[in-house]
Parts: structure tokens; C-alpha cells; sequence
């Protein structure tokens, strides 16, 4: 943006993405904007100049109310006797403690400006049309409207997502309890302990890469499902697993067979362990057989573990999207897409922080939603993290 | 129990079936072979766990032409070259995404250790409210649900485009989860120890730095491993952050398509695949270093419902 005098010599300029590409004085009291695409608008200087005064009073005026109400505060405290001990007392505290304050500041600015100021913001943004680089206009509840009413990808994503949250549930409960159960069988300590480490050693492969490992699995060109296909003698059932809109979602859940995910794993192994070994001990006096032993020792000692699971399970997977930005991107049409995958890419290609923001907030209402429903299962959580 | 199976047994000699010689053949394989059925299940858990893996490391030591060939050909002899390719094209985004996780989980340590300390070893007026403000009320957000409102602080903040700039993002991320972990470790260490330390004229700082600290350095590794993860394999955050010029491991691979051949329209397989391969590697030496703290971290008891 350029700022020019009468004389056309350039007063100041400032790079970057403006609307306004320069600001030329034409008559007496009145300047010229451009705008980036050639358009002029006059605006009136003195106009210009009372808004700025009536801008500048209004926050002198909110100031005043502030000292006046730290003022009233203060003399009621001074005026009672019980109030001013108190207070002198906890001032004094807090005096004395200066340096732990100290040491806290670092992380509370970092955790007051990336999480409350951000929820702030956020809130404020999906009331607006803002995209970055542009100024701010409140459009009220449009982004709303729009999300509830016109946006077919919503929808299909929340359906989508409740798939994706219903078959992960079900993956989470089964295979890695089953994986500690058998491992916990495994008599030998050290046989024990080799057998842990080798369920947890795929997590060496980022989670990342090892999407990108099954996309190139689905590829229909020259991928191993198909070779498989082709070798096993089903070659008619070949098809482009992530292009197909029948299959693209399906494979994605498939995705990771056979589910032993390492953090369940381990979190199952440590419930085994914790439990009394006494007990396993007067079950086999008693003569039960594995299924009982299953059905009214682990299973029901294991519960904490398995709310706690279950707590992370339904935060992860109405959250996560990388993997279906890498598997899809929500295509073919809108059979793979989700609601958290919508805040990403209406972000970063279309650049629409305030319908993010929306989204988002929408998203995080449902969060909540269900936390509070559930508040034996968060409670655990909070215990335990 | 055993009636049943004598009945079962009469039953099958009844059809011809010798049941009992087929037991017995198949008990004395198990026996040779030494293993046991739930052995069994985990051996072919694990085969099917690590298909992805073999699959892989197969595709990236031979020729791409070979494998658009015969998909199911044994790497024999391997082909080095498609490493050779890789390591050139992705070291720079390695070197960026190590120093990128280091900063940030420097930044997370030091941050998390003062904040922790205060907590676990004062007693300053408004300790238990902010606790629950800074640890746990945040805990129970989910971040990701933040990202238009972060990335948009980002912008404002001017850390959008440069390596430091996500890295101060990540401390920020990662201060809540730390500080949790860190003030339990803390909150365990005896008070006689500090006590003493003060009787001796040491400094909070001191006693901070070189008493606090480097007892509690399994909980700090292990803080370091679970950030190892989230950073190092995270695509989302830095692909909005920084430009494709200095791009992070996990950018570089998901556009990683370098042209070998001018005939040939198809991927590259052979190299991709031992880029995949070559982003496991620091990960792998991470894990056989902390893996003892990992395990042990996550098993012993650190999980109570």
C-alpha cells in the first residue's frame, strides 16, 4: 500500500495482502482510496478524523468506569476491618511467593494465548466472514445458517464420522485387549516382556507414514490387495478401493488391520498387571476355565482401563482427519469426509477462518456434549492424565 | 468336562473319524515346534501387523520397472539405489524436522519443569485454581478443535512461515500434559531433600536445576518420547504454518514423487517406498533409547483408573 502527498511523492508504503492498494489526498478535507481492484472511493477527512476522536473517547470512557470500579473495591475493603486484615494478609502472601509467579509465567502466557484467547477468538471469528489478510465483517449467525441449511458436506460428514467413531469403538475393545490378554498368558517374564516390545515396535513407523503405506496398498494400478486378489484367484473383485464411493470409506476403516493399536495395548497390559495376582490365584483353586476367568475377573477389573480408552477413542476419532486428508481428501464427492477434515480444508485451500471457526465450535459443542454426558468416563480421564 | 469329550470321542470312532490319533499328531507338532495356541494367535497377529512394514522394505530395494513387473518378487540381490536417490532429496526436510522437534521440546521441558516445581513445591495463595485452569480445564478441550482461532494467532503473532515460530507453537501445545506428568513426578520427591538443600543456602533456582531435575529424568524422557510423535509425525499444523520451501519430513513425503525416468507416467514406487522406509529410522533409534522409559512409562501403574 502507498501513502502519497499532493505532490505525488510517496509518504510511506506497507507490503503485504491490503485492500487498499493506495491512499492519494485529492480535494481539500477529502482523500482518495484505491482499491486493489482500481476502484475509487472518496472518503471525507474530517469524517475520518471524528470517528477516530469518538473511537479514541469511547475507550478513555471504558478506562474511567475500570479505575472508578478498582476505586469502590478498595475503599470497601479499607473501610472493613475483617476485609483489610484479609487482604493485607493475602497481599502479603502473595509478596512473599513472588517467585513461584515467576516461574509460572512462561507457560500461563503460553497456555492463556493458545487455548483461552484462542477459544475467545474463535468464538468472535465464527460470527464473522474473515479470511486472513482481509478485514473483519460480522455477518451474525450466517456461517451458522449456511452450516445447517445448505452445507450437504456437513451432514454426510457427521454420518461418516459416526461410522468412523461407532467401528473404532468396537476396534479398540476387542484386538488390543485380546493381544494383553494373550501376552499376559505368556508365563515367562522375559518371553513376556520380548512379546510386548514386539507389538509396540510398529509404532516406530509415524502414523503418518504408515497411512501413506495403505494408500499405497489400495493403489488400484499396482497395489498389494489387488496383487493379492489377483493371486488368490478373485481377480473380478479388484477394483480402486479409494476412488470407488462404495468402497472408499470401508477401506479406510479397514485401514490398519489388524488394529492392535500399541497405546491400547499397553494401557490393557498395565490393568493386568495391577491386578492382585491372589485373585487369579483362588480362581484356579476354584477350577474356573479361561472364559470365566475372562468373563468375571479381567473384563470387569479391567473397566477403568477400558473407560479410559474409550475417553480417548471418542476424542481421537471425531477429532482425527489427518489420515483421511491423506487417504481421500473427503472425495470421491463427499464419501469419505468428515466434519474435522471440513475445518481443515475450508482453512487451508479455501481460507475461510470464520466458517472454520463455525464449524469448529459446532464440533466442540458436541465434544462437550457427550464429556459432560459421560462424567464417570471423563472423571477417570482426569484422573488418571 | 471329560465325559463330553469321551462321548464325542466314541461318537467320532463311530463315524470312522480316529479323533484321538489326529490329537495326538497334532499335540506332538505343537510340542516339537514349541509353541503354544495363544503363541499361535500372537505370531499371526504380528505377521499381520508387520505386512505393511514387509511390503515396504521389499518395494524400496528393488527396481520400480521389477515391481510394476512381478509385484511378488523377493528383493534378491537388493537395489541400494533407490536410498541413494531418497537420502539426498528428503535430508534437508530431516534436519528441519529434527531441529524443529528439538526446539520445541526443549522449550517444553524447561517451561514445564518451572511451572511444575511451583506447583509440586509451593504453597502460594491461588495454586489449586490455577492448576485447574492451566492443566486441567485445558486437558479437557480437544486442541484440534482450535485450529481456524490458532492459526489465525499465528498469523498475528508473526510466527507463521518460520521454523521457530511453530516451535513456540508446540510449547504451547505441549505445556498442559507436561506439567500434569511432571508436578505427579515432582509431588513424589521427598521435601527433606529440598528442605536440607534451603538449610544449605541453595537458591529455588538451584535446587530447581540440580536437584529436582535430574532426578526426575524418566518422567522427562519420557515426556520427550510421547512429543517425539506428535511432532515428528504431525502433517497438519506445519503444512498450514510453514511455506513448501522449508517443509518438514512428513510434507516432504506426502508430496515426494521425484521423476527417475522421463518414459515412465507412473510413481515412482522404488524410491517412494525407501523414503517411507528412511522416515522410520530416527524414530527407530528414538525408540531403542527410551523404549524402557516408554514401556514402563504407559504399563507401570502411571494409568489408575
Amino acid at each position: 500500500m502507498y501513502v502519497l502527498d499532493h505532490e505525488g511523492q510517496v509518504l510511506s508504503s506497507r507490503s503485504g495482502r491490503t485492500v487498499i492498494a493506495a491512499i492519494v489526498p485529492s480535494r481539500a478535507n477529502q482523500l482518495t482510496a484505491i482499491h486493489r481492484s482500481g476502484e475509487m472511493v472518496l472518503v471525507d477527512s474530517t469524517a475520518l478524523r471524528k470517528n477516530v476522536l469518538s473511537r479514541t473517547l469511547r475507550s478513555v470512557s471504558y478506562a474511567l468506569n475500570g479505575v472508578w470500579a478498582v476505586l469502590l473495591l478498595v475503599t470497601a475493603i479499607h473501610a472493613v476491618d475483617r476485609w483489610r486484615m484479609k487482604t493485607l494478609r493475602l497481599l502479603r502472601r502473595i509478596s512473599r511467593s513472588w517467585q513461584s509467579y515467576i516461574f509460572l509465567l512462561p507457560s500461563f502466557i503460553l497456555i492463556f494465548l493458545f487455548r483461552y484467547f484462542a477459544i475467545e477468538m474463535g468464538l468472535f471469528y465464527s460470527f464473522t466472514n474473515y479470511i486472513p489478510g482481509n478485514p473483519v465483517r460480522v455477518v451474525g449467525l450466517a456461517n451458522y445458517v449456511n452450516i445447517f441449511t445448505r452445507d450437504h458436506a456437513f451432514w454426510a460428514g457427521m454420518g461418516n464420522m459416526t461410522l468412523i467413531l461407532v467401528t473404532s469403538i468396537i476396534k479398540v475393545l476387542t484386538i488390543p485387549l485380546l493381544v494383553a490378554l494373550l501376552v499376559f498368558r505368556v508365563r515367562n517374564p522375559k518371553a513376556q516382556y520380548r512379546w510386548r516390545v514386539a507389538f509396540v515396535i510398529p509404532t516406530v513407523v509415524p502414523g503418518i507414514v504408515m497411512v501413506m503405506m495403505w494408500r499405497m496398498m489400495y493403489d488400484p494400478h499396482n497395489g498389494f490387495m489387488n496383487a493379492l486378489l489377483q493371486a488368490i484367484g478373485l481377480p473380478h473383485w479388484r477394483q480402486a478401493w479409494l476412488g470407488n464411493e462404495k468402497t472408499a470409506l470401508w477401506s479406510i476403516i479397514f485401514a490398519g488391520f489388524p488394529w492392535v493399536s500399541a497405546f491400547a495395548f499397553l494401557i490393557y497390559s498395565g490393568g493386568l498387571v495391577n491386578i492382585n495376582p491372589e485373585l487369579f490365584d483362588a480362581g484356579a483353586i476354584d477350577g474356573v476355565g479361561w472364559w470365566e476367568r475372562f468373563r468375571f475377573l479381567e473384563w470387569p477389573l479391567l473397566s477403568p482401563q477400558r473407560s479410559l480408552l474409550l475417553f480417548f477413542t471418542f476424542l481421537s476419532s471425531m477429532q482425527g482427519y489427518a489420515d483421511i486428508f491423506v487417504y481421500t481428501q473427503g472425495g470421491p464427492g463427499t464419501a469419505t469426509t468428515v466434519p474435522a477434515l471440513q475445518i481443515f480444508l475450508s482453512l487451508s485451500v479455501a481460507m475461510r477462518a470464520g466458517y472454520s471457526s463455525a464449524l469448529g465450535l459446532i464440533l466442540f459443542c458436541i465434544v462437550l456434549f457427550f464429556t459432560v454426558l459421560n462424567r464417570r468416563i471423563s472423571r477417570s480421564a482426569a484422573v488418571s492424565f | 468336562m471329560q465325559e463330553n469329550v469321551r462321548e464325542l470321542e466314541t461318537s467320532s470312532m463311530r463315524f470312522g473319524l480316529d479323533l484321538d490319533h489326529w490329537s495326538d499328531a497334532i499335540r506332538g507338532i505343537w510340542r516339537r515346534v514349541r509353541i503354544s495356541t495363544p503363541s499361535f494367535i500372537l505370531i499371526i497377529l504380528l505377521f499381520l501387523m508387520f505386512i505393511p512394514i514387509l511390503v515396504m522394505l521389499s518395494m524400496s530395494l528393488r527396481r520400480t520397472a521389477m515391481i510394476y513387473a512381478d509385484f511378488w518378487q523377493l528383493p534378491f540381490p537388493p537395489y541400494w539405489a533407490n536410498y541413494h536417490r531418497t537420502l539426498l532429496d528428503l535430508m534437508p526436510a530431516l534436519y528441519r524436522s529434527i531441529y524443529l522437534y528439538l526446539a520445541s521440546i526443549l522449550g517444553t521441558l524447561f517451561f514445564c519443569s518451572l511451572s511444575s516445581y511451583s506447583f509440586a513445591r509451593h504453597n502460594f495463595p491461588g495454586s489449586t485454581f490455577l492448576f485447574y485452569v492451566m492443566v486441567l480445564i485445558v486437558m479437557m478441550v480437544p486442541g484440534a478443535l482450535l485450529l481456524a482461532p490458532n492459526f489465525a494467532l499465528a498469523q498475528m503473532l508473526g510466527l507463521r512461515g518460520k521454523l521457530w515460530g511453530v516451535a513456540v507453537t508446540y510449547i504451547a501445545f505441549g505445556q498442559p500434559f507436561a506439567i500434569f506428568l511432571t508436578t505427579t513426578f515432582f509431588q513424589s520427591q521427598p521435601e527433606e531433600m529440598f528442605e536440607s538443600a534451603r538449610m544449605d543456602g541453595a537458591s529455588e533456582w538451584q535446587t530447581l536445576w540440580c536437584i529436582a531435575m535430574p532426578l526426575a529424568r524418566p518422567i522427562l524422557v519420557t515426556i520427550a518420547i510421547l512429543n517425539f510423535n506428535s511432532i515428528y509425525g504431525d502433517l497438519i499444523w506445519p503444512s498450514l504454518m510453514l511455506h513448501k520451501a522449508n517443509d518438514t519430513m512428513m510434507m516432504a513425503l506426502l508430496r515426494y514423487s521425484p521423476q527417475v525416468d522421463e518414459h515412465t507416467f507412473r510413481p515412482q514406487l522404488g524410491p517412494i517406498s525407501a523414503a517411507y522406509v528412511f522416515s522410520a529410522v530416527v524414530p527407530l533409534i528414538i525408540f531403542l533409547f527410551g523404549m524402557r522409559y516408554f514401556i514402563a512409562g504407559l504399563t507401570s501403574g502411571a494409568i489408575k483408573g
